[in-house]
C-alpha cells in the first residue's frame, strides 16, 4: 500500500479516535478539556523524546499524559482556591506549559525533526514511513496501530458505560457529572482523554486535535437527539472532513493538518446554517412563526377583553384582516367577535403560558 | 389613588417564550407595593419593562411623575438588581459602588468628585454602613451587600423605587433595618415596588400588591386583594402557606 | 547588556515590546473581570486568517508581500470580531456552550488560516515578503520595524486615552451592566467600545506573543495584579507594568538569542508572575494571606 493511502488511512483512523473522544466531551459540556490537554502534553513528550532520542519508546506516550493530568490538577488546584477565575486559570496554565514545551522543543530539540511547526500541525506526511515490526514481518505504519488500538479502548470505555451515558445526554441536570460512579468514571475517561491526545499528536498536531474533538462531534449534537445516533454522525463527519481536507492538500502541495481542520469546520457552519429544526435558517423562519402567531393571538385577547387596540406596537390593521379572512374574528355591526375558533386558537395559547 | 407607573396591554417575549402577556396594572404613588408570583411569572421582567430594559412585542409604560420630580435628572427610578447578578470579588470598595449611583447625573467623562462623594457618604449613613466605606465589597455579608445596594439606588435622589427580592439572602435584623428604612421613604412621599418571594410578610409590609403569573392576576390593596383564592390562581397550587399567609384576613371565602 | 541596549534594533523592540505590554495588560483587566479569556483565544487564535489573508491581498493588489502591522491589523482585527460574532451566535442560538465553540472557530478560521499559510509559503513563483510570516504563530519581537513601532504606538495611545476618559463608564459597564441600564445610560454603546477594547488588547501584541499564546498576555498580568490589590485603578496600573516589564523582557531575551520565538519566552515570564502573585501576595495569597473571601 503507498504511502499516500496509508497517510489517509492513519488520518482517517485518527479523525475517528477524536471524534468519539470528542463527543462524550461535548455531551459532558467539557469541550474545553481537549484543547487544555493538547496544549499541556507537549512538555512531557519533548522533555521524554529529549531524554531518550528514541521515537518509538512508549515513554513517551506516559510522560506526555503525566504532564496531561498534571495540567488537569494544577487547574483544579486554581479553580478551587477561587483567587483566579476558572476560564483564566485554565488559560494561563496551559499557555505556560506550552510555552515550556516550546522552549524546550525550540532549544533542545533543534537538530531533530520533531521542530515547533509540528507541535501545530503533527507530522501525518512523514507517519507512514514509521513502521511496526515484529522480527523481520513490516506490519504497517505504527501510528495506524496505534491509532487503531486506542479506537478499540475507546469502544470498549463507550460500550461499557452506555448506560450512564445515555442518561447523561438526555438529563440535562445531570450534564457535568457522570451520575452514578462519578469519580471513577472521569478518572478512567479523563485518561483515556489524556492517551487519545497524545497518540494523535504526531499526527494530528494540537490544533487539528482540538478541531477534529470538536468541530464534527458539535455538528452532530445539533443534529441528532440520541447518543448512538451522535456518536455515528460525530464519527462519519469526522471521516468526512479527513478525507476531503486530505484530497485538498495534496495539489495545495501542504501538509493536510490546516485543509482537514478547515473541512470540519466547513462542515460545522453548514450544519449549524441548514440543520433542519436547529439550524439558523430553519430557526428563523420558526421564529418568524411563532412571533406572528403571539401577535395573532395577543390581538384575539384584546378583542375579547373588548379593549381598544392603540396600544399595540405592531402594525395591527393587516393582523386583524388576516384574522377575519381565516375565520377566526368576525365583524357584527361595530364590534368584533371571536368565533370558536378564534376563541380555541386563543384559549390554547393562553394554556401553554 | 394617585398612580406612579401604569402599564397597558404589556407584552414581552424572549425568543419562543413569553414571558409577560397581556399585562395591565397600576402602581400607586406613595405607597409599599409587592410584585408576587411564582418562578419564572415575569416579575423581574415586569421591573426591567418599566425600566425600559428590554423590548416589548406590544403595549406601554407610562411614568406618571409630578413636574418637579421629573425634570431633575435622567435616573428617575432607583433600581436594585438581584444581588446575585454582580460579581463580588470585583476590586472596587464600598465607597466605589454607591458612588455608581451618580453616574448618571454625570457626564461620560466626568468623575464624581467631593459632592458625590459627601452625598455617597449620607446614604450610606443611612443604612449604617458607613465604617465600611473602603472595605472591598467581597468582604461584607449578605445583608451588609443588599444595604450598599440600596444605599447606591438612594444616592440618586429618586422618587420611585424598584427593588428586585431585596431580602433574598438577608438576615432578619437586616431585613428590618431595611424596611424601616423604606417605610420612612413611603413617609417622605416616595414610591417603592419591589420583586418579594415571602408571602408571610406581605400583610405587615406591603400597601398594595400585584400578584402576576405571566399574566396578571390580580392587582389591589392588600388587604382586597391578597385573597387565598386569587393565591390559589397565582401559584397554581393548595398549600398551608397560602391559606396560613391569607388568613389573617377573615374574608369570606369561596363556599366548599 | 549594555551595549545591546545601544543597538537600534534591540532599543526599538524592547520599547514597543513594553508598549505592548503595557496596553495588553491594562486592556486584559477588562477581560479578566468580565470573563472572557475564552473570548480572547476565540479572537487570538481566529486572528491568523485574518493576518495570512490580508498579507495575500497585499501581494494580490501590489505584486509585493506587505508585512507591515499597518496591513495586517486591520486583517487580524477583521476576523477576530468574524470569529467573535460567530461564537456569539453559537452560543446564543444552539445549545452548545462556549468552549465548544472556541474549538469550531479553532477548526474554522485557524485551520483555514494555517492552510492558507503553507500554500502562500509553498506557493511557486515564491511570492516576495512571505518568509517570517509564519512567526505568527509564536511571535518574534525581533521582526519588528519602526513602521511598525508607529502603529504600535497608536494603539497604545488611543487605548489609554480611551480609558482614561471613560473610567467611570467602563467601570460600572463592567461591573454591574444591568444596574447601568437601568440608570438610563445606553449600555449597547458601551458594550461595543468595550469590546473594540478587547480585541485592540489582542491584536497589538500578535507580532510580538503569536495567535497561540496572546491570551496569556492578555490575561496573565489582570490575574497577577488582582492578587495585590482591592482597587480597580491600582490593578489597572499594576498590569500594565508587569506586562511591560514581562513583554520586553522576554522580548530582549529573544531578540538576543536566535531562533527563539518570542511569545514563549514571555509566556514563562507572565506565569512565574502569576504563580508569585498567588502565594506570595500578603493579602490574598496561599502562603502569607490574611483575608479570605467571604463565601
Amino acid at each position: 500500500m503507498s504511502a499516500e493511502l496509508w497517510a489517509l488511512a492513519i488520518a482517517v483512523v485518527t479523525a475517528v479516535s477524536c471524534a468519539l473522544c470528542g463527543s462524550l466531551l461535548v455531551v459532558n459540556r467539557q469541550s474545553m478539556v481537549s484543547e487544555a490537554l493538547s496544549h499541556a502534553v507537549l512538555p512531557g513528550l519533548a522533555l521524554a523524546f529529549f531524554l531518550l532520542r528514541d521515537y518509538n519508546s512508549p515513554w513517551l506516550l506516559i510522560s506526555a499524559a503525566a504532564g496531561g493530568m498534571l495540567m488537569i490538577w494544577l487547574t483544579e488546584l486554581f479553580r478551587s482556591t477561587r483567587i483566579v477565575d476558572s476560564d483564566a486559570s485554565l488559560g494561563i496554565v496551559f499557555a505556560g506549559m506550552f510555552s515550556l514545551g516550546i522552549l524546550l522543543v525550540a532549544n533542545l530539540l533543534r537538530d531533530t525533526h520533531f521542530h515547533a511547526d509540528c507541535v501545530l500541525e503533527g507530522n501525518l506526511v512523514l507517519a507512514p514511513f514509521d513502521r511496526l515490526r515484529w522480527g523481520e514481518v513490516d506490519l504497517g505504519p505504527r501510528d495506524w496501530w496505534l491509532m487503531s488500538g486506542i479506537v478499540t479502548l475507546q469502544l470498549v470505555f463507550i460500550l461499557v458505560s452506555y448506560k450512564e451515558l445515555k442518561a447523561m445526554l438526555f438529563d440535562p441536570q445531570l450534564a457535568g457529572r457522570f451520575g452514578l460512579r462519578p469519580k471513577l468514571f472521569e478518572m478512567i475517561w479523563l485518561t483515556v482523554v489524556s492517551l487519545t491526545t497524545v497518540a494523535a499528536f504526531n499526527v494530528a498536531g494540537s490544533i487539528l486535535i482540538v478541531g477534529l474533538m470538536i468541530a464534527p462531534p458539535a455538528a452532530a449534537f445539533l443534529l441528532t437527539q440520541r447518543l448512538s445516533h451522535l456518536l455515528i454522525v460525530a464519527t462519519a463527519l469526522a471521516i468526512l472532513s479527513a478525507m476531503v481536507g486530505f484530497l485538498v492538500s495534496i495539489p495545495m502541495e501542504i501538509a493536510p493538518t490546516g485543509p482537514v481542520a478547515s473541512s470540519a469546520g466547513l462542515i460545522f457552519l453548514l450544519v449549524y446554517l441548514f440543520a433542519p429544526r436547529s439550524g439558523l435558517v430553519s430557526q428563523h423562519f420558526q421564529r418568524k412563526r411563532k412571533r406572528a402567531d403571539t401577535i395573532e393571538c395577543l390581538v384575539l385577547q384584546l378583542v375579547a377583553d373588548n379593549t381598544s387596540l392603540d396600544h399595540l406596537t405592531k402594525n395591527w390593521n393587516s393582523v386583524l384582516r388576516s384574522l377575519i379572512d381565516r375565520e377566526l374574528l368576525v365583524q357584527a355591526n361595530d364590534k368584533m367577535l371571536l368565533t370558536s375558533f378564534g376563541q380555541s386558537k386563543l384559549d390554547s395559547m393562553l394554556a401553554e403560558l | 389613588m394617585q398612580t406612579a407607573i401604569s402599564t397597558s396591554q404589556l407584552t414581552v417575549t424572549y425568543g419562543a417564550n413569553t414571558a409577560l402577556w397581556n399585562v395591565s396594572t397600576e402602581i400607586p404613588q406613595g405607597k409599599i407595593s409587592a410584585i408576587i408570583g411564582p418562578n419564572g411569572a415575569g416579575k423581574s421582567t415586569l421591573l426591567k419593562a418599566i425600566l425600559g430594559m428590554v423590548p416589548t412585542l406590544s403595549g406601554s409604560v407610562d411614568l406618571h411623575l409630578s413636574p418637579s420630580q421629573a425634570v431633575n435628572h435622567a435616573s428617575d427610578i432607583g433600581y436594585v438588581p438581584q444581588r446575585s447578578s454582580v460579581d463580588w470579588d470585583f476590586p472596587i470598595t464600598v465607597l466605589d459602588l454607591v458612588l455608581m449611583g451618580t453616574y448618571g447625573r454625570l457626564r461620560w467623562f466626568q468623575r464624581p468628585g467631593k459632592r458625590e462623594k459627601e452625598a455617597a457618604m449620607e446614604c450610606l449613613k443611612q443604612v449604617e454602613m458607613e465604617d465600611f466605606c473602603h472595605r472591598q465589597i467581597g468582604q461584607l455579608s449578605g445583608g451588609q451587600q443588599q444595604r450598599v445596594f440600596l444605599a447606591r439606588a438612594f444616592v440618586q435622589q429618586a422618587s420611585v423605587y424598584l427593588l428586585d427580592e431585596p431580602f433574598a439572602g438577608v438576615d432578619a435584623k437586616t431585613e428590618q433595618m431595611i424596611i424601616e428604612i423604606l417605610q420612612q421613604l413611603r413617609e417622605a412621599g416616595n414610591t417603592i415596588t419591589m420583586v418579594h418571594h415571602d408571602l408571610t410578610t406581605v400583610q405587615s409590609y406591603f400597601d398594595h400588591v400585584i400578584l402576576l403569573n405571566k399574566q396578571l392576576v390580580a392587582s389591589g390593596p392588600t388587604s382586597d386583594t391578597f385573597t387565598q383564592e386569587n393565591l390559589q390562581e397565582t401559584y397554581g397550587i393548595e398549600s398551608d402557606l397560602l391559606r396560613q399567609s391569607s388568613k389573617r384576613d377573615e374574608l369570606p371565602g369561596p363556599q366548599e | 547588556m549594555i551595549e545591546l541596549l545601544s543597538d537600534y534594533t534591540v532599543r526599538l523592540v524592547v520599547i514597543g515590546s513594553a508598549l505592548i505590554g503595557a496596553t495588553s495588560g491594562g486592556l486584559g483587566c477588562y477581560a479578566y473581570l468580565r470573563r472572557q479569556s475564552l473570548v480572547g483565544d476565540v479572537i487570538s487564535h481566529s486572528s491568523l486568517l485574518g493576518i495570512v489573508a490580508f498579507f495575500w491581498l497585499s501581494h494580490f493588489l501590489t505584486g509585493e508581500g506587505n508585512k507591515s502591522l499597518w496591513v495586517l491589523i486591520p486583517g487580524a482585527i477583521t476576523a477576530g470580531l468574524a470569529a467573535m460574532l460567530l461564537t456569539r451566535s453559537v452560543t446564543n442560538r444552539t445549545k452548545l456552550k462556549e468552549d465548544a465553540g472556541l474549538g469550531v472557530m479553532l477548526a474554522i478560521f485557524f485551520g483555514t488560516g494555517l492552510m492558507l499559510l503553507r500554500w502562500i509559503q509553498r506557493s511557486s513563483p515564491p511570492i516576495s515578503g512571505q518568509a517570517g510570516l509564519d512567526d505568527y504563530l509564536f511571535g518574534m519581537a525581533a521582526a519588528m520595524t519602526s513602521s511598525d513601532l508607529w502603529m504600535i504606538c497608536s494603539l497604545a495611545l488611543l487605548s489609554a486615552i480611551t480609558v482614561l476618559f471613560c473610567w467611570s463608564r467602563l467601570k460600572i459597564l463592567t461591573f454591574d451592566e444591568e444596574y447601568a441600564a437601568g440608570l438610563g445610560l445606553p449600555t449597547a454603546r458601551w458594550e461595543v467600545l468595550l469590546l473594540a477594547l478587547l480585541v485592540i488588547g489582542i491584536v497589538i501584541g500578535l507580532q510580538i506573543v503569536g495567535v497561540v499564546l496572546m491570551v496569556a498576555m492578555l490575561i496573565a498580568p489582570a490575574s497577577a495584579a488582582r492578587q495585590w490589590t482591592h482597587s480597580l485603578g491600582a490593578m489597572f496600573c499594576i498590569a500594565a507594568g508587569l506586562g511591560a516589564t514581562c513583554a520586553a523582557s522576554g522580548a530582549f531575551l529573544s531578540s538576543v538569542q536566535k531562533g527563539l520565538p518570542t511569545g514563549p519566552v514571555i509566556v514563562m515570564f507572565l506565569t512565574a508572575v502569576v504563580i508569585a502573585s498567588v502565594l506570595l501576595s500578603p493579602s490574598r495569597g496561599i502562603l502569607f494571606g490574611r483575608q479570605r473571601l467571604v463565601s
